[in-house]
């Protein structure tokens, strides 16, 4: 019993009440979004609220498949979104190994340069690339949305990928010369597959940058059948009946490929963010 | 210079910086390589951010519209108009208030959080998932939960305050008068994240032995933390409250899908949304858009000018 009690008064209890409140406040609103998608009805707008429902209803699923172009939706946020990320990915890999195995004269004023872009803020930008894009046929296009976001996830992925291929020792590419491989044999087998944390990193970065991306979406795409699923989403919103239970379910669906990145690449983003974002 | 054979205890090469081309045969020098690869890159950064900041202020002195295809120079028009507009004054503060509040209460609350994260305790892995899951939703959602948990209807928001404070009528936090102080709570909640991800980052690399070194001393939590962990912190903060107030200043889409267009929430951001996107008026638009960009880079350099001379000053 006294052991029991010193442990008990051992406790950090400052400890435990930030800890319970950071959970409550940063975790209850996730659970009232799940809860709500499969709420009945009868409970959705009961008083006292209800925090538990013993009768799931999948209704708002139902009708979100059947009375909206979900599935369209998606389909584009995804072929966007892979998209971006493959070029985005592709364009910085290139750049950071040429610029730490290559140093060329003004390179490091190169990366600094395209480190700027990164403060030139979206809502700048979206104006006269709407004009842009105009002039050049790429308004309402699959093609214009990748390389809009590619080029915005570039800045940054440069910037975070360029320590992970410093840190490559460049022995172990002489080692792949002595063994009869050219430079861009090495560069793939054996470069590339020593960066691959990073490119894990920017990958993800790109992606979510994408698929959760509004402003560009808004602005950049007019036609129904090409929209991506935030803009969607806030349009069924101000639809005239706001069904709720269907917009949390859209709000779920759209949140599981990011919860599924963060738990697969959680170790690598916190690091990842350790080392590139803040030096 | 970053070159990557630093480590090499290979024979002394000649001929500066430029020689780490392999010997085996490469006629190409290696600066043709290294521009080679980083072209994609410059040319997407250069058509797509760019290219459109000089489109920019060209249409920033036009009478562009969205549906028309021809517009005509009209001088500084857009920028007189706009600096003659009451209601671009009321933009301008609404937009330093927003920035300057969330960007205080980020960095505090992220410190705060950082620290107890930092510390031991079970299930720690868990609760660092949860403590950085708003970062990860996208815009929308946090606006539309966010919306659903603090309308009047739904009954969550009114029963926690009907527990905390029986009898009491729970005020409208979506009605014009209370929405910028939700909306800044909101964007509290998205955004403290990035900044417990920095600073938690950062205080991993704090050696323990200092702070236990200072509690054999005597010095209590307060002590520890103002006199040893705080120092530390200092460099990264700065940085935090530059990139932070600059993403803040800009923040577009949380604002106008949380809280819209009201003038109570009707921040420069919104502003130009509003001009290209709900008026069709681009050159009126990007007048809105070039003063953004021009306020930012003042206070970038000033803030930078400032920092630089007081590392300076204490160095």
């Amino acid at each position: 019993m006294s052991t029991a009690l010193h442990r008990l008064a051992r406790v950090r209890w400052y400890l435990v009440v930030g800890i319970v409140a950071l959970v409550a406040i940063n975790g209850f609103p996730f659970y009232w979004m799940a809860l709500t998608s499969v709420k009945p009805g009868t409970e959705l707008f009961s008083y006292p609220p209800t925090f538990f429902t013993t009768a799931p209803d999948f209704g708002g699923f139902q009708r979100l498949f059947e009375t909206t172009n979900f599935l369209t939706y998606a389909r584009n946020s995804l072929i966007i979104a892979t998209g971006a990320t493959v070029v985005s990915v592709a364009v910085s890999a290139l750049a950071a190994y040429g610029l730490t195995r290559f140093p060329f004269p003004g390179s490091r004023a190169f990366s600094t340069a395209i480190l700027y872009a990164y403060t030139f803020a979206p809502i700048v930008i979206v104006v006269p690339l709407y004009g842009m894009f105009r002039e050049a046929g790429l308004i309402n296009s699959h093609l214009g949305m990748i390389l809009a976001y590619a080029s915005f996830g570039v800045p940054f992925s440069l910037w975070l990928l360029q320590p992970f291929f410093r840190a490559i020792p460049a022995e172990l590419e002489e080692a792949a010369f002595v063994d009869g491989a050219n430079r861009v044999k090495s560069a793939w087998y054996v470069v590339f597959p020593q960066a691959v944390p990073g490119l894990i990193a920017v990958a993800v970065f790109t992606f979510l940058l994408a698929w959760e991306d509004y402003l560009f979406a808004r602005v950049l795409i007019t036609q129904d059948d090409l929209k991506t699923l935030p803009i969607a989403l806030h349009d069924l919103y101000n639809a005239s009946l706001q069904d709720w239970p269907l917009l949390m379910a859209a709000a779920v669906l759209i949140n599981l490929p990011v919860l599924i990145a963060f738990l697969f690449v959680q170790k690598y983003l916190v690091a990842g963010w350790g080392a590139g974002a803040i030096k | 210079m970053s070159l990557t054979r630093t480590t090499t205890a290979g024979p002394p090469r000649t001929g500066g910086g430029t020689t780490t081309t392999p010997r085996r045969g490469r006629r190409m020098p290696g600066w043709f390589w290294g521009a080679l690869l980083l072209s994609p890159a410059f040319f997407l950064v250069l058509g797509v951010i760019a290219a459109p900041i000089a489109y920019l202020v060209r249409l920033s002195f036009t009478d562009a519209h969205a549906y028309l295809p021809k517009f005509s120079s009209v001088g500084f028009d857009n920028y007189v108009a706009l600096l003659r507009a009451p209601h671009f004054w009321d933009s301008v503060r609404t937009t330093v208030w927003y920035a300057g509040l969330t960007v205080g209460l980020q960095l505090v609350l992220g410190v705060l959080i950082a620290l107890l994260l930092h510390q031991r305790f079970r299930g720690r892995g868990v609760v660092r998932l949860v403590a950085l899951a708003p970062y990860m939703v996208p815009s929308i959602v946090v606006a539309l939960v966010w919306r659903w948990l603090l309308d009047p209807t739904t009954g969550a928001y009114s029963w926690l305050v009907d527990k905390v404070w029986p009898g009491s009528e729970p005020p409208n936090l979506l009605s014009p008068n209370l929405i910028f102080w939700s909306l800044i709570a909101v964007s509290v909640w998205m955004f403290t994240p990035f900044i417990v991800i920095s600073v938690l980052a950062r205080l991993q690399t704090i050696d323990p032995s200092t702070v236990e070194a200072a509690t054999v001393d005597g010095a209590g939590a307060w002590r520890r933390f103002w006199h040893i962990v705080l120092p530390e912190l200092k460099p990264v903060l700065y940085t935090l409250i530059l990139l932070r107030f600059m993403f803040m200043f800009t923040k577009f889409d949380v604002v106008y899908l949380f809280a819209g267009t009201g003038t109570e929430v009707r921040t420069l951001p919104v502003l130009t949304f509003q001009r290209i996107f709900g008026e069709a008026r681009l050159g009126s638009g990007a007048a809105v858009a070039m003063v953004l960009f021009v306020l930012l880079m003042v206070f970038t350099t000033v803030y930078l000018r400032t920092l630089y001379r007081e590392r300076e000053e204490t160095a």
